[in-house]
């Protein structure tokens, strides 16, 4: 799965630390999801997407 | 265990492993002490000999109070795959270690080397995910 959190978290100007700090998640798991090296669960993408006012298909795109 | 200081369960996973490994320390040296003084025999022996496998086996339960608590599901998810590795080479290990003891009468190691096998190999993996995970994004 292929996401766009990275350029969306730029454009908002927050670091990974400041994303994960919103997320209550560790600064490790933003840069895992962003890298595309993890999938986030779905209550964590429905988090992720209100978070950025966007919806989930927005941020996450199927590659399959 | 991967570095994340905001997680809870994570700072009362080392606190249950420092306490645990405490204990142990304590216990072994108490009954190697007596064992080595006092030579004990029957019941007496077989329950020193247990004890301190009590502290070492409270480990597991530490860890499982870890993944029922941790709400950072990538850390879950890491320490997970990296117990499952541990499982999986200590089960390879010792079957191989058996076969060798009854088909080429090898002298296999003290039963605990399991233990501290597994634990080896979770913190490498972990060590090794920790890696791979970090690659080509961190800002």
């Amino acid at each position: 799965m292929t996401n766009q959190l990275r350029s969306m978290r730029a454009e908002k100007g927050w670091s990974q630390a400041d994303l994960a700090d919103k997320l209550e998640v560790s600064r490790q798991s933003v840069n895992a999801i962003e890298t595309g090296k993890y999938d986030p669960s779905l209550p964590l993408a429905f988090k992720i997407a209100r978070l950025f006012e966007k919806r989930i298909e927005e941020i996450f795109e199927d590659s399959a | 265990m991967f570095c994340s200081p905001k997680s809870v369960a994570l700072k009362a996973y080392n606190r249950g492993v420092m306490k645990t490994m405490s204990v142990y320390v304590v216990t072994i040296l108490s009954v190697a002490w007596f064992v080595r003084w006092h030579h004990p025999t029957g019941v007496l022996a077989y329950v020193l000999a247990i004890l301190p496998a009590i502290p070492i086996t409270g480990m597991l339960a530490v860890m499982g109070i870890y993944l029922r608590d941790e709400k950072d599901e990538f850390l879950r998810w890491v320490t997970i795959q990296a117990l499952l590795w541990a499982t999986g080479v200590v089960l390879a290990g010792t079957t191989v270690v058996g076969f060798l003891e009854d088909f080429a009468q090898v002298k296999a190691p003290d039963a605990y080397w399991v233990f501290i096998v597994y634990w080896m190999v979770f913190g490498v993996v972990q060590f090794w995910l920790q890696r791979q995970y970090r690659q080509g994004g961190d800002d």
